[in-house]
């Protein structure tokens, strides 16, 4: 190849104690290209971006740059050759301000090796203005502010570094249509300013919208590297599974939509939604649309009770019900369960192992005076663990070592066996592969053709339009549409979402 | 000719759960379990001390060493509890304090008054642990606060019960605790007793299950159905209990009241925590192995004495035994230590959590 490679790695391989994370990769991303990476959860991209940003250490194998070989220690020494990364897993610190966030590490000082306040905000409009992100208060914490926006505050702190290498670890998975396209048009400026972008993502979309070339990983070793657009999607998702994939692209079973189980009546949050009235029936899957932010997080903390509702009503068979906790909702005749937005800090426990991760909502049927029955418990794990398709060997290792997406079908397979007869699905599929969707997808429908209500929001609108039978879009904390099944198209939802109506958009 | 090789298809090695033999499991079943290390260690110690002073390898040897441990190994083991699901206890040493005024001060020569002691003084510990408990999740206050404050409150309770140290304990009740009855040593009972209670608790209970989920992460754990709340109040009344019982053995020990006994207990309380294995941040450890730190502690000052090393050294000692003993336990449980240190921890201890989190 004539070309000048930006990085190179040949034959790295590295190993988690007795799980393999790579073997034997070897790929090269050419100097000021915008390089995909994509894979199944546990291909090993996150792993293959940890090592090329210098957090862990590759246990054999070569890895260049431009400048020659490396062998890099810590972080540190990732950027001092020119890679900055953003993590899928912010490393943001929450309890800072946004400002202290953007400049940690490298406070503008005056002559007393002070950072003020002032001078840090300052700063930071400056950073966040030359990457189009104004109209954010540098002020506040980042614990408050919505996942998508945190995401993008780790993305700027890349992109401020002006690297010549830039690591970009599923930036899209936690952001909004609006963002995604915020990003796009930066890793596009950055490219023409010379850098050299590795862009991982799930979405075959995005990745033919702005990459130049893909490399595709499985099983921790390269299965082949193309030009974008040369091989199509079908050829692409071979590659990654490693078998044909039979797609029914039109995913909606479900059972038979019988009567509302659970209606909501005006129903006004303490914070973020008001005035919400809709009815999720048995054996139908409702869809939840809207931007990061619009009041869908609390709306289905509220339902699950672990938010109080102000006002308005939940209403169950005919009768009132106030949840005052989440096991309220669970231990309701419906048994309501959630699959919440983040799986590392709520949907799993990470010093737990995953047989007593998915048997924690059970821990009260699963004992006898306060005993475990651990028969009992050791069997409903393991069905578990069959029924969502998690290899047996990680039954009793800590969670914290398996791949996102596993950690995701463990979340879900908890509720199998709950009697839940209602669903709450926050974004399941966030940052989860397209194997690992299709078995998702595979539990809602066999949870809906169960006669359960599944109510589910989704970042993702093709997701949307594949599974629900009905649509509800929000926006500012109000639902602003409701889509039957024929009504639904991409447009409509996108116009409700962005809280227009029709005759607004075709005027302007 | 009988064909021998049948071509078996191809299931992927990990799908299949294979037997493992049994020396496997047994050495999984062991890196499981958080107290082995120090309990290995302890033994090792107590192997070399009886070895140098074989005059102490006898009944009344034994007796003395369990006496002089038992009662910081059951301060360690409830504010380990604390500790497991999430907090911190500093109590600690005054609750000891307290009720071992209350002891001394009352307790008289009948059966039936010693007998009010006893119950009075875990009734104490409970009262203790219950009101920390509501410091934390009522008032949201960060329990390393919450049990300051508790520990002044109560260490100033104990002055006002008894000002100097003073209060006569009749034999006949320290009998009951550190001497011989009928040949049994109660207070290896005791002790056995509390070790197997708090690894059925732990281990076997629902309770137990709810103790770690909890330590591990609140929020997941309320979104899980477990009432966080009765978890929490449950752990810090347990370890009140408990510092009732250390509280009656010192009492015991001493045969008299000092209000500022349980001050020094404090800090070799938390040493025994982190000798034991238990994770501060919750979540991980188990109780036994804080009371096998305790005896770690006394075993190194005895050893010290036995090698006739000047007792001075004793603290410097404990010191580098305490950070040995946390990177050991902190290498062998974590197997991605050495490689994610940095990041890995970084991430998941910053990781952002989303709504009204129970502090403890």
């Amino acid at each position: 190849m004539d070309n000048q490679f930006a990085l190179k790695v040949e034959n790295v391989s590295k190993q988690y104690g007795s799980t393999t994370a790579l073997t034997d990769l070897s790929f090269e991303v050419v100097l000021g290209e915008v390089h995909a990476l994509l894979g199944e959860n546990g291909a090993g991209k996150s792993t293959l971006i940890k090592i090329l940003s210098g957090v862990v250490q590759p246990d054999s194998g070569e890895f260049s740059t431009a400048a020659g070989p490396h062998r890099f220690r810590s972080p540190r020494d990732a950027r001092a050759v020119g890679i900055a990364t953003a993590f899928q897993e912010l490393t943001l610190v929450p309890q800072l301000t946004v400002a202290q966030n953007l400049m940690l590490g490298q406070e503008p000082s005056n002559g007393l090796r002070l950072a003020t306040n002032r001078a840090l905000a300052e700063a930071s409009y400056e950073l966040l203005a030359e990457w189009e992100l104004d109209g954010l208060d540098v002020e506040l914490p980042v614990e408050g502010l919505p996942l998508g926006v945190q995401q993008q505050i780790e993305l700027v702190r890349a992109l401020g570094q002006s690297a010549g290498v830039l690591l970009l670890d599923e930036p899209t998975a936690a952001l909004g249509a609006a963002q995604v396209e915020w990003l796009f048009r930066q890793v596009v400026r950055v490219k023409e300013a010379g850098t050299t972008v590795v862009f991982i993502s799930h979405r075959m979309q995005e990745v033919r919208e702005i990459c130049d070339r893909v490399t595709v990983l499985r099983g921790g070793t390269s299965a082949g590297t193309f030009t974008a657009g040369e091989e199509n999607d079908a050829t692409v998702l071979q590659m990654m599974l490693g078998r044909d994939l039979e797609k029914a692209m039109r995913r909606k079973q479900g059972g038979i939509v019988g009567e509302a189980v659970l209606t909501l009546d005006r129903l006004t949050g303490t914070s973020g939604f008001h005035d919400v009235s809709l009815s999720l029936r048995s054996g139908e899957v409702v869809g939840l649309a809207a931007l990061q932010g619009h009041g869908q997080s609390d709306l289905f903390m509220t339902l699950f009770g672990a938010r109080r509702a102000a006002s308005g009503r939940i209403i169950i068979a005919e009768r009132d019900v106030k949840f005052r906790s989440p096991r309220a909702a669970i231990d309701s005749g419906l048994g309501i369960s959630l699959v919440p937005e983040d799986r590392k800090t709520e949907g799993v426990i990470l010093s737990l192992s995953g047989a007593r991760n998915v048997t924690l909502p059970n821990i009260g049927r699963l004992s006898r005076f306060g005993f475990m029955r651990r028969k009992a418990e050791r069997a409903e794990a393991r069905e578990i663990f069959e029924s969502v398709n998690v290899r047996m060997s990680a039954i009793d290792s800590d969670v914290s070592l398996l791949s996102g997406g596993n950690q995701q079908k463990l979340a879900i397979g908890k509720w199998l066996r709950t009697s839940s007869r209602c669903s709450l699905m926050y974004d399941p599929n966030r940052g989860v592969d397209v194997g690992t969707k299709e078995e998702i997808f595979n539990l809602m429908n066999l949870q809906a053709a169960s006669g359960a209500a599944l109510f589910f929001y989704s970042t993702d609108l093709e997701e949307l339009l594949a599974v629900s039978h009905r649509i509800f879009v929000m926006y500012r904390g109000r639902i602003v549409a409701e889509l039957s099944e024929d009504e639904m198209t991409r447009e409509k939802i996108l116009v409700a979402m962005l809280g227009q109506t029709e005759t607004q958009m075709e005027a302007s | 000719m009988t064909q021998i090789f049948v071509p078996r298809p191809s299931v992927p090695a990990e799908d299949a759960t294979p037997k493992k033999p049994a020396i496997k499991v047994f050495r999984q079943r062991l890196s499981n379990t958080g107290a082995v290390g120090p309990a290995v260690t302890l033994t090792l110690m107590a192997v070399l001390y009886f070895y140098m002073r074989p005059s102490v390898l006898s009944f009344d040897g034994i007796h003395t060493i369990l006496n002089a441990g038992t009662a910081l190994a059951l301060a360690a083991a409830g504010a380990g509890l604390v500790t497991v699901v999430g907090g911190f206890d500093f109590s600690v040493g005054a609750a000891i304090s307290v009720v071992n005024v209350i002891v001394a001060t009352q307790v008289g020569e009948s059966v039936g008054s010693q007998l009010v002691s006893v119950l009075l003084a875990l009734l104490v510990g409970l009262l203790i642990g219950l009101v920390n408990s509501i410091l934390v999740i009522r008032f949201q206050i960060a329990s390393v606060v919450a049990t300051l404050a508790a520990s002044f409150f109560w260490g100033g309770i104990a002055l006002l019960i008894l000002a100097q140290p003073g209060g006569v304990v009749p034999p006949s009740f320290a009998q009951w605790f550190t001497g011989d009855v009928g040949g049994i040593v109660p207070n290896a009972a005791i002790l056995l007793f509390v070790v197997v209670a708090a690894w059925l608790v732990l281990k076997r209970t629902r309770l137990g299950h709810a103790f770690y989920a909890v330590g591990g992460n609140v929020e997941a754990a309320r979104l899980n159905g477990i009432n966080v709340s009765g978890t929490i109040i449950a752990a810090y009344m347990i370890a009140g209990l408990l510092y009732g019982l250390s509280g009656l053995f010192i009492t015991a020990l001493t045969s008299s009241g000092d209000p500022n006994i349980g001050a020094p207990l404090l800090l070799p309380a938390f040493a025994a925590i982190a000798i034991g294995g238990i994770r501060f941040g919750g979540g991980r450890g188990e109780l036994t192995g804080a009371i096998v730190g305790a005896f770690i502690l006394y075993m190194i000052s005895d050893l010290l004495y036995a090698f006739g090393v000047n007792s001075f050294y004793t603290p410097i000692m404990n010191g580098i035994i305490l950070v040995v003993a946390v990177a050991i336990t902190a290498y062998a449980s974590d197997r991605r230590w050495r490689e994610s240190s940095w990041l890995g921890r970084t991430v998941h201890r910053i990781h952002p959590t989303r709504g009204k989190v129970v502090q403890i």
